[in-house]
């Protein structure tokens, strides 16, 4: 049990780190999502702040004890979001980045940032499933 | 449950303050003119003007946010961004008419429309940071008005 939950936490400051970044620099964020050209325009300003917002929320649900349903949802949104956003831009260098954001918003997108997103969306499901096997005994 | 209305509470007051620095971020970004639609003004009053490179704004945007906050409030001032990556007669027009020797810079133009360098973000050195930058440009600022320039 004491396993899963350092995993958790460790999983948890990834995510803060990250959204940490974006916090720091929301305007940096904005162009870098921008630049991929997958959401209009009309509606970036509305999304990305959101997109900070589901980060933060991800973190604080696996660093503090809350409904681990809260975290999947939330972890399966976000990262399927990414990883569907980083495979259309494959191999793409992007000018407008600020290369700031590798975790999530790279200015070169390679296989191995989709992969990590991958890992970390994966990650996510097995600690959902791993703390739901140790509740039901 | 408790801990879950909480951590959504502090989702909705995030979301709400990222929305609007983000507005306030693309309002600051479009109040900067580009060099080759530069305009000037027909009524000749002192102004500040603050050029910039358009590369260097991403990558230093709240920098320079910053810098405009701490421009005299009675003096008006524009920025200026210049983009090199293209071939521009206007970018050299612009160059030439406000005698500028680099960028990025500070430039005071009188009454006369005479330009004038204040400042230069090159001669920096590169250990300072952004708060003690800013710390000398205010002094810059403060000697350009106490030197008389002003009226």
């Amino acid at each position: 049990m004491k396993l899963i939950i350092i995993f958790k936490i460790i999983l948890g400051i990834i995510f803060l780190k990250s959204s940490f970044n974006k916090l720091k620099k929301p305007y940096q964020f904005y162009k870098a999502i921008e630049d991929y050209k997958f959401i209009h325009n009309k509606f970036l300003l509305y999304i990305v702040p959101l997109l900070i917002v589901i980060e933060q929320v991800l973190s604080l649900c696996l660093i503090l004890p809350v409904n681990p349903l809260a975290f999947l949802i939330l972890g399966i949104i976000l990262q399927s979001f990414y990883v569907f956003l980083l495979l259309l831009n494959i191999g793409k260098n992007f000018k407008n980045n600020c290369q700031c954001f590798s975790l999530n918003a790279p200015g070169m997108v390679t296989t191995k940032n989709i992969s990590i997103n991958i890992a970390l969306l994966i990650s996510i499901i097995l600690t959902y499933g791993w703390l739901l096997r140790l509740e039901n005994g | 449950m408790k801990l879950l209305l909480l951590v959504l509470l502090l989702a909705i007051i995030s979301y709400i303050y990222f929305f609007r620095t983000l507005k306030k971020d693309l309002y600051f970004m479009n109040s900067i003119q580009k060099s080759t639609e530069h305009m000037d003004g027909s009524v000749d009053i002192e102004k500040y003007i603050i050029c910039i490179e358009k590369s260097m704004i991403i990558d230093d945007f709240y920098f320079y946010k910053d810098v405009v906050k701490i421009m005299p409030k009675n003096i008006p001032y524009e920025l200026i961004s210049f983009d090199f990556s293209k071939e521009d007669d206007a970018n050299f027009n612009l160059i030439d008419k406000l005698k500028l020797k680099n960028i990025p810079s500070i430039h005071f133009v009188d009454e006369q429309k005479k330009s004038k360098e204040i400042f230069n973000f090159n001669d920096l050195e590169d250990s300072l940071n952004s708060r003690e930058v800013l710390k000398i440009i205010k002094g810059v600022l403060y000697n350009n008005e106490s030197q008389g320039n002003l009226k």
